[in-house]
C-alpha cells in the first residue's frame, strides 16, 4: 500500500517530459509501416529525428484541433485526410511553405489532386492559382478498380472500359454466394465515397464549381440520377444484395477471400493482397482504371496532405519542411513505394518499378490519380457528407426513391451552404 | 470535552467532503456551465474562439437535424429494452448463484465481456454478424437456418445492437446484485428457511425486497449508460442502415467534434440531459404509483 | 431438483457468454486470412503475439503498465473520495440540502456524454502542462467515475445497521474512529464491488484516454484501437492485444470476487 502511494506521488511529480526533437501526428494504417521505414531512412541519412505519435484514426481530427489551437504546438507536422482537409485548411493555422522557403514549389511529377495543396481563404476553396501553399501530399490514396486478373486470363477478358463492360465481365463470374461479380461499399459511413466515380463519370457532382468558389448544389441533377441508376443496375445484376451494409472491412474481406471478382476500393487496401498471412488471392489481383461513363473515367480522392501549423517554433518549421521536401522527391518516392506506402507522384508510371509484378498497381494508381476528383472540397465536408451518405444509403437500401432521396438531400445540402455563408444556389426539383 | 468533539467533527465534515466537492467543482460544474452557455452561441474559430449569440437557434436547429431526433427515439427504445432485459437476466443469475458453492468461478465467467475494450467488441462482433462469412450465420447453417441479415435489415440491425449490448453489459448488473445478496445478513435468510419457504418464494418474498435499492441503482446507472452508448455501435453499424441504429451520442460526436459545431453540439447535450431527467422523473412517478397500488 | 435446474441454467448462460468471448480469444491464434474466411479450425499461429510484443515500434507492454497504473490509481482515488463523502453525507448529522445537492449534481453529471467536456479538460490539462501526463489521465478517469463510485458505496453504506453506529457513539468514538475502525471494514465487499467496476471502466476507457494521452502515456484501448484502422481491421492482433490485456483485469476480478462473495461464508455483518 505504502509503495503504491509513493509510486503515485513520484509519478504525479515526474509526469511530463518535453522533447526537443520534432513531433509528428500520424494515424495507424496499412501505409503507415511504409511511412515509418522511409522515415528511418531519412533519420539515418540526415541525423535528424522525428518522433511519431501513432494514433487510431478516430482520434486524428481531435488531436489536430487540440494541437493547432494551443498557444504552443504539440505536433510540428500534422496530416489531414480529405474528410477534414478543407476545414483545417480554412482554420488559418497552417503556415504558407513559401514563408519558410520562398523558392519552394511542388514539382510537376507530383500528382495534382485538384489543387489540395493550396487554399484560397477568400473563396474558401482549393485553388492553385490564388491560394496559399499550405499542404504537401504524403499519401496518394485514391480509388481504383480491383479485378481478378487470373480469372480474366482464363476467360481471355480485357479490363472493362465502360460500366456496361464491367457488367458484362462481372456477369461471367457472378455466382453468389460463392462469388459476387462486383462488390459495392454502400454502408452509411462510406457510400458517397464509393459512389463518387459513378457520379463524376456521368457528369454529376455535389457542388457546381467548388474550385472557383461556387458551391451551388447540383446533387439532384439528371446526371446524378443516371449515375445512381447505373449504380443500382450493377448491384442488381452482378453485385451484392446487401451492398448497403457493406463497409471497407467487408469489401476487403470479399476481395481477399476470393469471393469478389471486382470492386472499386482504395489503393491503400492493396498492401495485404499479396500477403500470405492475409490473403487467399496472392498474385491474382489486378488494378485498373475505373470504368468510364458518358463523361469519361473518374475516381474519388482519399489522399493525405501534410501541414506545418503556425504555432510551431521557426526552427522546427524549417526542419519539418526539410523532411517533407525530402519525402516527395522522385528518388525517395520510389523507396517509399518499395517500403509499402502509397506514392504521391504520378510520374512513377514511367519509372522501372512500375514494370515489376509486385508493383503492378502503380500504373492504375497513376491513371486514377489523374482523374480523381474531390467530392466535398468544402469547409463543411463532414456535415454535407453525412447528409449525402444518409440519403444515398437509404436509396441503396430501398427506403426511399432515387428522385425523392436526391431532392431531399439537395435541400439539406443547400441549407448547410446557406448557414455557412457560402456562394450557393439550387437546381429545380428533379422529377 | 463536548465542544472539542464538535469542533473536530466540523473539521471532519469539511475534510471528508472537500475532495469530492473540489473535483466536482473544477472538473464538472465549470464544464457544464460552459456547455449550457455555449448552447446559445454560434462558435467559430479564427485564431481564437468567436462567440456569436443566436438565442435559441441551436435548439430549433437540432429539431430539424436529420440525425438527432431519430437518434433520440432509438436511444430511448434501446435504453429501455436493454436495461429491462439485462436486469432481469442479472437478477436470475444472481439469485441462482447465491445457492451455488463455487460461485466465484461462474461469476468470473460472467464478468468476461466487460473485461474487453468496447472497441474490440464492436469490431469483432461486426465480423461475427457478417452475412456471408459471419460466425453466427455459419453456426446457424448447421442448424439448417437460413442466413440472417444481421446488420443489413433495419429492424434486425436494431435487434443486433440490443443483443450485443445485453451480452456486453449484463455482467455490470450481475456484480451489483450479487454483492447485494451476499450482504444480506445470514440470520435473516436462515429465519426464512425455517418457515419452510421454497426457493422461488424465498427469492420473491425475502430477497427481492431487500435488494430492491440495488436493483434500482443498477437500473438507473445502466439506463444512463445506455444513453451514452458509443464505441461498440459506432464500429458495428455507424448508425445505419439509414438511421436504424443511430443513437444520440453519434449526433453529438459528429456535430461537436467532427463538424466542430460546438454550439449545436452543446445544445444537443443539454437537450439530451433534460430528456433523461424527465424520463427518470416519469419512471419514478410510475414506480411509486405501482408500489402504492400493490399495497392497496 | 432445484440444484439441477440452477446448474443447468448457469451452464447454458455461461455457454452463451463464453461463445462470443471464446471466438474473440481464438482469433488471437489465427492468421488474418483464416479470420476473414471464418475458418473455425485453422493452424495455430503465434504471429499476432509476436507482432504485439516483439515488433520494433510496439509499445504494448508499456501500454499495459500505463493502463494498470492509471486504472489502479484512479480507482483508489474514487474509493477514498467517495467512501469519505458517502460516510459523512449518509451517516452524520449534516444539512440535508447539502446531500441532496451533491447526489443530484453527481447524477446529472453522469448523464452528460463525456465527449462534450473532454475539450475543456484538454484545455485545462494543456494549460497546466499536463497533456500526456499520468496525473491528467488519472484525475480525469477518477472524475468520470465519481458518480458510480458514490452511488454504489452509498448503497452499501446505508445497509450497515444503525445499532453499530450508535454503539460507537456511546463508546465516545470520534467520527474519524467510527469511519476507519468500524465502517471501513464492514464496507469491504461494497468497496471491492465499486472498485472492480470503476477499475474496468477506467481500463476500457477510450474517449478520454485518446484525447489526454500521447505515445508515452497511451493506454491499452487506445493502442488496441490502432488495429481497427481506416482501411483494414487487424483482427488477430486486436484479439491478441485484448486477450493479453485481459489477464490483469481478470486476476483482479477473481481476487475481488473472493472478497465480495466472502460475505456469507465469513458471516460478515451480524
Amino acid at each position: 500500500m505504502k509503495r503504491l502511494v509513493s509510486l503515485l506521488v513520484v509519478c504525479l511529480l515526474a509526469s511530463t517530459a518535453t522533447a526537443a526533437k520534432l513531433n509528428m501526428l500520424i494515424n495507424q494504417s496499412p501505409w503507415f509501416d511504409g511511412f515509418r521505414k522511409t522515415l528511418v531512412m531519412y533519420e539515418e541519412e540526415t541525423g535528424e529525428t522525428i518522433e511519431l505519435d501513432v494514433t487510431p484514426y478516430p482520434g486524428m481530427s481531435e488531436k489536430i484541433r487540440n494541437s493547432i489551437r494551443s498557444p504552443e504546438a504539440i505536433y510540428d507536422i500534422v496530416i489531414t485526410s480529405t474528410e477534414f482537409m478543407a476545414t483545417y485548411a480554412n482554420s488559418g493555422e497552417f503556415v504558407n511553405f513559401n514563408d519558410i522557403d520562398p523558392d519552394f514549389k511542388l514539382d510537376s511529377g507530383i500528382c495534382g489532386y485538384q489543387d489540395t495543396s493550396y487554399w484560397n481563404y477568400e473563396t474558401r476553396s482549393f485553388d492553385a492559382k490564388n491560394g496559399e501553399f499550405i499542404g504537401i501530399p504524403v499519401n496518394g490514396n485514391v480509388q481504383v478498380l480491383y479485378y481478378r486478373r487470373d480469372l480474366y486470363e482464363e476467360k481471355g477478358l480485357q479490363p472493362p472500359k465502360t460500366w456496361d463492360d464491367l457488367i458484362k465481365n462481372a456477369a461471367e463470374f457472378h455466382n453468389p454466394p460463392r462469388m459476387y461479380g462486383m462488390i459495392q461499399r454502400s454502408e452509411r459511413g462510406a457510400v458517397t465515397y464509393n459512389f463518387g466515380p459513378y457520379m463524376f463519370s456521368h457528369g454529376g457532382a455535389v457542388y457546381k464549381d467548388p474550385q472557383n468558389g461556387d458551391f451551388s448544389i447540383v446533387f439532384n441533377s439528371e446526371n446524378n440520377r443516371k449515375a445512381l441508376e447505373k449504380y443500382l443496375e450493377i448491384r442488381d445484376k452482378v453485385g451484392h444484395p446487401n451492398a448497403h451494409s457493406i463497409g471497407q472491412g467487408e469489401m476487403i474481406q470479399y476481395l481477399r477471400t476470393g469471393k469478389a471478382a471486382h470492386a472499386i476500393a482504395v489503393i491503400a487496401a492493396w498492401g495485404g493482397m499479396d500477403d500470405e498471412e492475409k490473403s487467399a488471392v496472392i498474385g491474382k489481383m489486378g488494378a485498373a482504371l475505373i470504368p468510364s461513363g458518358p463523361n469519361g473515367s473518374a475516381s474519388s480522392l482519399g489522399h493525405w496532405e501534410a501541414h506545418i501549423p503556425k504555432n510551431v517554433k521557426p526552427e522546427h518549421q524549417k526542419a519539418a519542411l526539410k523532411f517533407l521536401k525530402w519525402l516527395v522527391t522522385k528518388e525517395n518516392q520510389i523507396k517509399y513505394t518499395e517500403n509499402g506506402a502509397v506514392p504521391v507522384r504520378c510520374d512513377l508510371i514511367y519509372s522501372p518499378i512500375a514494370k515489376e509484378d509486385r508493383f503492378r498497381f502503380i500504373e492504375a494508381l497513376g491513371q486514377n490519380s489523374e482523374v480523381a476528383k474531390f467530392i466535398a472540397p468544402t469547409v463543411t465536408a463532414v456535415e454535407s457528407t453525412a447528409i449525402t451518405n444518409l440519403y444515398l444509403n437509404k436509396i441503396v437500401a430501398g427506403e426511399i426513391s432515387i428522385v425523392d432521396g436526391l431532392n431531399q438531400a439537395a435541400e439539406e445540402l443547400h441549407k448547410i451552404t446557406v448557414d455557412n455563408g457560402m456562394k450557393t444556389g439550387m437546381l429545380p426539383k428533379l422529377k | 470535552m463536548e465542544n472539542r468533539l464538535k469542533e473536530t467533527d466540523r473539521y471532519w465534515n469539511v475534510l471528508s467532503l472537500a475532495p469530492l466537492c473540489l473535483l466536482l467543482f473544477f472538473l464538472t460544474i465549470i464544464p457544464l456551465l460552459s456547455l449550457i452557455y455555449t448552447s446559445f452561441f454560434k462558435v467559430t474559430w479564427d485564431g481564437g474562439y468567436l462567440y456569436e449569440g443566436i438565442g435559441f437557434q441551436n435548439f430549433f436547429d437540432l429539431v430539424e437535424n436529420k440525425f438527432y431526433i431519430p437518434g433520440v427515439k432509438n436511444t430511448i427504445l434501446f435504453a429501455l429494452i436493454t436495461v429491462i432485459i439485462q436486469v432481469v437476466i442479472a437478477y436470475a443469475i444472481a439469485i441462482v448463484l447465491n445457492k451455488i458453492k463455487y460461485r466465484v468461478i461462474y461469476l468470473s465467467i460472467f464478468m468476461l465481456p466487460i473485461l474487453l475494450p468496447p472497441i474490440v467488441i464492436g469490431s469483432i462482433w461486426r465480423l461475427m454478424y457478417g452475412f456471408d462469412f459471419g460466425l453466427f450465420n455459419y453456426l446457424l447453417s448447421y442448424l439448417g437456418v437460413m442466413p440472417i441479415d444481421w446488420l443489413g435489415d433495419p429492424k434486425m440491425a436494431f435487434i443486433s445492437i440490443v443483443i450485443l449490448d445485453i451480452w456486453h453489459w449484463t455482467p455490470f448488473s450481475v456484480i451489483l446484485l450479487i454483492t447485494a445478496i451476499e450482504g444480506i445478513p445470514k440470520d435473516i435468510l436462515e429465519a426464512g428457511l425455517v418457515d419452510g419457504t421454497n426457493f422461488l418464494k424465498e427469492a420473491y418474498y425475502l430477497i427481492t425486497p431487500l435488494i430492491m435499492p440495488t436493483i434500482i441503482v443498477a437500473s438507473l446507472f445502466r439506463f444512463i449508460m445506455s444513453f451514452k452508448v458509443f464505441d461498440e455501435i459506432y464500429l458495428l453499424t455507424q448508425g445505419g442502415p439509414g438511421t436504424a441504429t443511430e443513437v444520440v451520442s453519434f449526433s453529438i460526436y459528429e456535430t461537436y467534434f467532427e463538424s466542430d459545431n460546438i454550439g449545436l453540439g452543446s445544445a444537443m447535450s443539454v437537450t439530451t440531459l433534460i430528456l433523461i431527467i424527465l424520463i427518470m422523473y416519469a419512471v419514478q412517478k410510475i414506480y411509486i404509483k405501482l408500489r402504492l397500488n400493490a399495497h392497496d | 431438483m432445484t440444484r439441477f435446474l440452477s446448474h443447468s441454467l448457469l451452464v447454458i448462460l455461461s455457454f452463451i457468454f463464453l461463445l462470443p468471448f471464446g471466438w474473440i480469444a481464438s482469433l488471437a491464434f489465427k492468421r488474418q486470412i483464416d479470420i476473414l474466411m471464418t475458418n473455425i479450425i485453422s493452424p495455430i499461429s503465434y504471429g499476432n503475439f509476436i507482432k504485439l510484443f516483439a515488433s520494433k515500434e510496439s509499445t504494448f507492454s508499456n501500454d499495459i503498465l500505463n493502463s494498470l497504473f492509471v486504472g489502479l490509481s484512479s480507482t483508489l482515488i474514487v474509493l477514498i473520495v467517495c467512501s469519505l463523502a458517502s460516510f459523512t453525507l449518509t451517516r452524520l448529522k449534516i444539512e440535508k440540502w447539502l446531500g441532496m445537492i451533491i447526489f443530484g449534481w453527481v447524477l446529472v453529471f453522469h448523464m452528460i456524454p463525456p465527449i462534450t467536456f473532454i475539450g475543456s479538460w484538454f484545455v485545462l490539462a494543456n494549460s497546466l502542462g499536463l497533456f500526456n501526463s499520468y496525473s491528467a489521465l488519472i484525475i480525469a478517469h477518477a472524475t468520470i467515475n465519481l458518480p458510480l463510485g458514490l452511488f454504489i458505496i452509498t448503497n452499501y453504506m446505508k445497509e450497515i445497521p444503525n445499532e453499530i453506529q450508535e454503539a460507537a457513539v456511546i463508546d465516545g468514538a470520534s467520527n474519524y474512529q467510527t469511519y476507519f475502525k468500524i465502517f471501513l471494514p464492514l464496507l469491504i465487499p461494497g468497496l471491492f464491488t465499486a472498485g472492480i467496476i470503476i477499475f474496468l471502466f477506467s481500463w476500457n476507457d477510450f474517449m478520454i484516454s485518446i484525447n489526454l494521452s500521447a505515445k508515452a502515456t497511451q493506454t491499452v484501448p487506445v493502442s488496441v484501437a490502432t488495429y481497427a484502422q481506416q482501411y483494414e481491421v487487424r483482427y488477430g492482433e486486436m484479439a491478441a492485444g485484448s486477450l493479453v490485456s485481459l489477464v490483469p483485469g481478470l486476476l483482479l476480478t477473481i481476487f475481488a470476487n473472493r472478497y465480495i462473495v466472502r460475505g456469507i461464508t465469513a458471516g460478515s455483518v451480524k
